[in-house]
């Protein structure tokens, strides 16, 4: 109910903003963003975003050109009449045969919610990736034109979709990490997490500012100024 | 604590807070005549916030070993060999040439290096600044412990191995999830 609640807050947001939302030249993610060496930007931090909340737990954020040019591919493969599955068809979930790897997965999902890594997941993909999901979906379909109703309904769908693809990422992660542990360990370490000083990490990660990210950000601007500096002032 | 926080976290702010200390010193009143219990507190306040301090220090440090063990340090390396590479493709970019010579590689790999080795051991401290406060000097002992096992370095280590398989499979359920919403959408619209 909350995740309807906060991403149907994003959809009205992005509703409100109209048909400005493909206006703005969209920002690269990528650490390459870098490369411009234009000021810094001082309400995003694109290099070092998710830095404080420990980013090897979050899933890796796409850059905008890329996506839109691959969504564009696909919606148009879908208007085609070929089969989404056809147009944009990530092995997603291959059906596990061996049901030891099964039985890990399923335990690694739950070491994820014991640990935190699960509501980290949901939590980026609910603040980053949504984002980008959305300002792709209101290139296809003008929001300009709906109804209150076609809003509330457009959001459910979102919802939904939000939530296939946390299982999505929470699946893909959960293999990895069952491939090369044991199920032992698994359970060694569901038990070494399960403590309120993990909790409250994991609380701390979930409510950080990005304070630290953006500070952060302007710190590795500041070294690429100097060394670009002192390379050329050397010559 | 808290002024050892900001004072950690920005360095812009540190010009300015020794001149206002200093003032506040000055505006003391020099002539008054002051009780021996006075500055017994006075002295007894500067060791409790030497003690203070010298906690906190100890909290940020025992905090960096838990991101060296929980990944968070790793990252940030991760982000700084980024940087060194991104900013060598700026140098050549603005140079104009197609690649450097294996002297002004050299040279570049000096200089990145020497300056990233500074703005790295300053983000570790700025997350670890900003975080060890919120725990208890117990709770980031667990929190290593727990950290610390064989199983953990493995399960830690997983997350690093494979990010470019990761971005593609990311970015494709992106488009997974687009697509449904636009189709989804559509069949709705026409049914």
């Amino acid at each position: 109910m909350k995740h309807h609640l906060t991403l149907c807050a994003a959809l009205c947001a992005a509703l409100a903003a109209g048909s400005a939302l493909a206006a703005p030249a969209p920002q690269t993610r990528s650490m390459l963003a870098i490369l411009s060496l234009s000021g810094p930007d001082a309400k995003t931090s694109d290099i070092t975003a998710g830095l404080a909340a420990g980013q090897g737990a979050a899933p890796p954020v796409p850059v905008p050109d890329v996506l839109t040019r691959q969504t564009a591919a696909a919606v148009t493969a879908l208007y085609e009449n070929r089969t989404a599955d056809q147009a944009a068809s990530p092995a997603a979930d291959a059906a596990v045969t061996d049901p030891a790897l099964a039985e890990r997965i399923g335990l690694a999902r739950a070491l994820f919610r014991v640990d935190g890594a699960d509501a980290l997941i949901r939590h980026f993909v609910e603040t980053e990736h949504m984002k980008l999901i959305i300002a792709e979906v209101a290139r296809h379909i003008d929001f300009s034109k709906l109804s209150e109703s076609d809003k509330y309904r457009l959001a459910a769908i979102a919802a939904n979709a939000q939530t296939e693809l946390e299982e999505n990422i929470l699946n893909l992660s959960a293999t990895q990490t069952a491939q090369l542990m044991t199920k032992p360990e698994l359970l060694q370490l569901m038990v070494a997490f399960d403590t309120d000083a993990q909790r409250k990490l994991t609380d701390v990660r979930l409510h950080d500012d990005g304070k630290t990210d953006s500070l952060a950000e302007l710190d590795i601007r500041l070294a690429q100024y100097q060394i670009v500096k002192q390379y050329e002032s050397g010559q | 604590m808290r002024l050892i926080y900001s004072l950690a976290v920005l360095g812009l702010a540190l010009a300015a807070v020794p001149a206002g200390a200093q003032e506040i010193v000055a505006a003391a009143p020099v002539d008054r005549a002051i009780a021996a219990g006075d500055v017994a507190a006075v002295a007894v306040a500067q060791i409790n916030d030497k003690a203070d301090a010298a906690e906190t220090q100890q909290k940020v440090d025992l905090y960096k070993q838990l991101m060296e063990l929980n990944g968070v340090t790793q990252n940030i390396r991760n982000v700084i060999a980024a940087t060194k590479t991104a900013t060598r493709l700026v140098i050549i970019d603005r140079a104009g040439v197609d690649k450097l010579t294996p002297e002004q590689d050299a040279r570049y790999n000096q200089i990145a290096d020497n300056v990233l080795s500074a703005t790295q051991a300053e983000l570790i401290d700025a997350v670890a600044s900003a975080q060890a406060q919120n725990f208890t000097t117990d709770e980031i002992h667990q929190l290593i412990t727990a950290n610390a096992s064989p199983a953990a370095a493995k399960y830690n280590a997983v997350k690093f191995l494979t990010p470019d398989d990761n971005a593609t499979a990311v970015q494709n359920y992106m488009v997974d999830a687009v697509v449904k919403i636009v189709k989804t959408w559509s069949q709705a619209q026409t049914g």
